[in-house]
């Protein structure tokens, strides 16, 4: 019968130009047909299912639950959720955790703009250059958050440390800087500032080089200073990449762990204490599942809300 | 050329045969879904998982997890000590290490799910507390096991860190009784008169030291909790009751935090540990300090004082070790601190196996002297004390017999109380006391005070 259809086919491929493409996929059933590329995108959603679907789904119906060691889940209702905004350290943690986005977003992402536009610009002539800067700034972000740790440690070391030696040549006073309730924090920015900065500085120039050069040059053709070339031509255009670093910069901001968990594990007495190292400490210090999977969930809805506040300041939606 | 099963598929209408996106998808939430629920059900009502009987003779591979090679080392030589080979010649074992926390937090995540347990497992004391919690312990119970031979063992380090409600759940084998230790030649240069009868004669000699130089005595910590802990039991007292309770804010803990804090800041004979995140205890910085001679004193347990023999070579034969000096609180000889235990998860099938490998190490000459060889650790299994080489003046502490040392105050050694909360207590209190006492320079009294608090409110 799958013979008959196909030579049916070709039949109706000859008399009808519409139905030239038939033909060629017929042959095989029409079932089979439909469940061969599914059965080829089967084993990624297999995978997406069991091991961030499933975890996601329990993790939420676990979140309605107290479960505190090694126990039966008990239901709670919204207990959890609403413990969040009793706990004074998940406060501490949202607190710090908006800090750090909030330098991500005012400091970072400005930073790394210029430093995009400094390799685009006369400053960076040579394109040889310009190829070993954005390999040098990509080199960070495939360093181990180890490393990095262990690096930062040594420049923010009180007593042998490169930055206090610094400030002593310069006669400055040193400084405690990953013990003191005041610096710990701003130290964790500046290594994550290290850190991040290349990749965001690469996004941005892939923006930059998408923004055709005929129009700065006209816009320098009509008058404009370098400023106002930028601020009329180049920053509008850049808007979709703008969107793009900011939205990124402050989803992983909220999500941010490895730093802080590194160097100062939330210490000195919470300074650095942040949303995902408090989970971290809640799941598995505490070993209080329930409530840490309220605090996950509260990351989540944190990070979408913002990331969706975001796409409306922009109004991304309406210019898509 | 029809094919069988042809005809039903042309027959079938489209949308039986057809998978749409949609239906895809919604099938792949569901199928998580029920994953999840089919989880929940089955986490309330798997019961724990019993050891069957196993024949000993058959071939079996063993599963033990630990967090350090040297303690591994320490289980790999037991499992080939005759002791054990003898009794089970079939049996294979496999050691993994894994960093500390990453060991630890895989085991609880493993015995919360019910399976990827290893068989055996080694927990370290704080980090056990985390176990207690919840409806059941989920190692195996050792007190039938161990026997009359609880007799042969210091308890309050060998099995009251792994000990809950009565019942033994974890083996350790070093005698973590705390000494104190200093720079005999520099004492002696300065005409000090050793051993130390009492603290005040210890922070005398501190001034002495000091006043020579940048040298300080002791190196406190700041972002951990052991010295208080230490000096909390050599006052008296400790971080919980027999029965579980909190009780850091009492007199003696304060006293205790007092004495931490007045070395540093007004008497100034002792400096801040140079530590991290990473090394929170002792590491490179922290022997390199010792190296540059910064500080010139030590108490600790021998996991602490035996790494000046590997970390600080160079100054072999210049150290003194004495029992604690009396002084501060009840004056208590030594104090217990720290430890690793040998436990057997509820989800080994051959618990008899694995309570042999416990025993081969931790209870038997030949194991205590195979980490006393490799690490210098004196053990807390007694009979061992008679072996020679634990006998022998120790080269590197000025010819003091160490071992007749830890002999001496070990039947001192305070109980350590075990709680669900231990764990959850330690981290608090290095945020709550420790930092903003030894940092910040807050009062001991009321940051214990709030640590008592905030224990209260983990606790429920």
């Amino acid at each position: 019968m799958a013979w008959q259809l196909s030579r049916n086919g070709a039949v109706a491929a000859a008399s009808a130009p519409a139905a030239v493409l038939r033909p060629a996929r017929a042959g095989r059933a029409p079932g089979r047909r439909a469940i061969t590329p599914y059965l080829f995108l089967a084993p990624f959603f297999i995978v997406y299912a069991i091991f961030l679907l499933y975890p996601v789904i329990d993790a939420f119906r676990l979140s309605f639950n107290e479960r505190i060691g090694i126990s039966t889940p008990t239901f709670v209702g919204l207990e959890n959720y609403r413990t969040l905004f009793e706990d004074e350290r998940y406060l501490k943690a949202l607190l710090n955790t908006t800090l750090y986005a909030g330098a991500s977003l005012f400091i970072l992402s400005p930073l790394a703009l210029l430093l995009a536009l400094a390799v685009r610009s006369f400053l960076v002539p040579s394109a040889n250059l310009k190829s070993f800067y954005r390999i040098a700034y990509f080199l960070p972000n495939i360093t181990s958050f180890v490393v990095i740790a262990l690096m930062f440690g040594l420049v923010f070391d009180a007593n042998y440390g490169l930055l206090n030696a610094f400030l002593e040549a310069i006669g400055q006073p040193t400084h405690n800087w990953l013990r003191s309730e005041d610096l710990a924090l701003p130290s964790i920015v500046l290594v994550a500032i290290w850190t991040f900065l290349g990749i965001n500085s690469l996004y941005f120039l892939a923006g930059l080089q998408n923004i055709p050069d005929e129009l700065s040059e006209a816009a320098q053709l009509d008058g404009a200073t370098r400023f106002q070339v930028f601020w009329t031509v180049t920053l509008p255009l850049l808007k979709p990449t703008i969107l793009f670093v900011v939205v990124q910069a402050i989803i992983f901001s909220y999500q941010i762990f490895d730093i802080p968990f590194l160097m100062t594990r939330g210490g000195p007495s919470d300074a650095t204490l942040t949303l995902a190292v408090y989970l971290y400490e809640i799941g598995f210090q505490r070993f209080d599942q329930g409530y840490a999977a309220a605090i996950g969930y509260s990351l989540a809805v944190i990070s979408i809300l913002l990331a969706g506040l975001q796409l409306l300041l922009f109004r991304a939606f309406r210019d898509d | 050329m029809d094919r069988p099963g042809d005809d039903t598929q042309t027959t079938r209408s489209p949308s039986s045969s057809r998978i749409s996106r949609r239906h895809f998808l919604g099938a792949s939430a569901g199928a998580a879904t029920a994953l999840g629920m089919a989880n929940g059900i089955e986490a309330s009502i798997v019961p724990a998982r019993k050891a069957p009987v196993v024949l000993h003779q058959e071939a079996v591979t063993l599963e033990v997890w630990g967090f350090n090679a040297e303690r591994l080392n320490f289980a790999e030589n037991a499992a080939n000590l005759p002791a054990f080979t003898d009794k089970h010649p079939n049996v294979t074992v496999n050691f993994r290490e894994y960093p500390f926390a990453q060991m630890h937090d895989r085991l609880l995540a493993a015995l919360a799910s019910g399976q990827g347990a290893p068989d055996m497992a080694e927990v370290e004391i704080a980090r056990f507390s985390q176990f207690l919690k919840g409806d059941r312990v989920p190692f195996v119970p050792l007190t039938e096991r161990i026997g009359a031979e609880i007799d042969n063992i210091y308890k309050p380090a060998a099995s009251d860190p792994w000990s809950w409600d009565g019942e033994i759940y974890g083996l350790g084998n070093e005698l973590n009784a705390v000494v104190l230790t200093y720079r005999q030649d520099l004492l002696d240069e300065l005409g000090v008169e050793t051993p130390f009868e009492t603290w005040d004669q210890v922070i005398a000699a501190g001034k002495q030291i000091v006043a020579n130089g940048e040298t300080k005595t002791f190196a406190v910590h700041d972002i951990a909790f052991g010295d208080w802990f230490q000096m909390a039991q050599v006052a008296g007292t400790s971080l919980f009751d027999a029965e579980g309770n909190y009780q850091g804010d009492q007199p003696l803990s304060v006293e205790a935090m007092q004495f931490l804090y007045d070395l540093v800041y007004v008497h100034g004979v002792a400096g801040i540990a140079p530590a991290d995140a990473q090394n929170d205890w002792f590491g490179p910085a922290y022997w390199a300090a010792f190296k540059a001679e910064q500080f010139t004193m030590l108490w600790g347990p021998p996991w602490h004082i035996g790494r000046l023999q590997i970390d600080v070579p160079e100054q072999s034969g210049l150290w003194a070790a004495q029992g604690m000096p009396s002084g501060l609180g009840e004056s208590r000889p030594t104090a217990n601190f720290g430890g690793t235990g040998q436990c057997i998860t509820e989800q080994s099938q051959y618990a008899d196996i694995c309570y042999d490998l416990i025993a081969a190490g931790n209870l038997s000459v030949e194991g205590a002297l195979f980490d006393f060889n490799q690490r210098t650790v004196y053990p807390a299994y007694i009979p061992a004390y008679e072996l020679p080489e634990l006998q022998e003046p120790s080269e590197y502490f000025s010819g003091a017999v160490i071992g007749e040392l830890y002999a001496s105050v070990a039947p001192d050694l305070p109980p350590f109380n075990q709680s669900p909360y231990f764990n959850d207590a330690v981290q608090a209190m290095v945020r709550l006391v420790i930092t903003p006492v030894m940092t910040d320079r807050e009062e001991p009294e009321p940051a214990l005070r709030a640590l008592g608090e905030e224990i209260a409110q983990i606790a429920g």
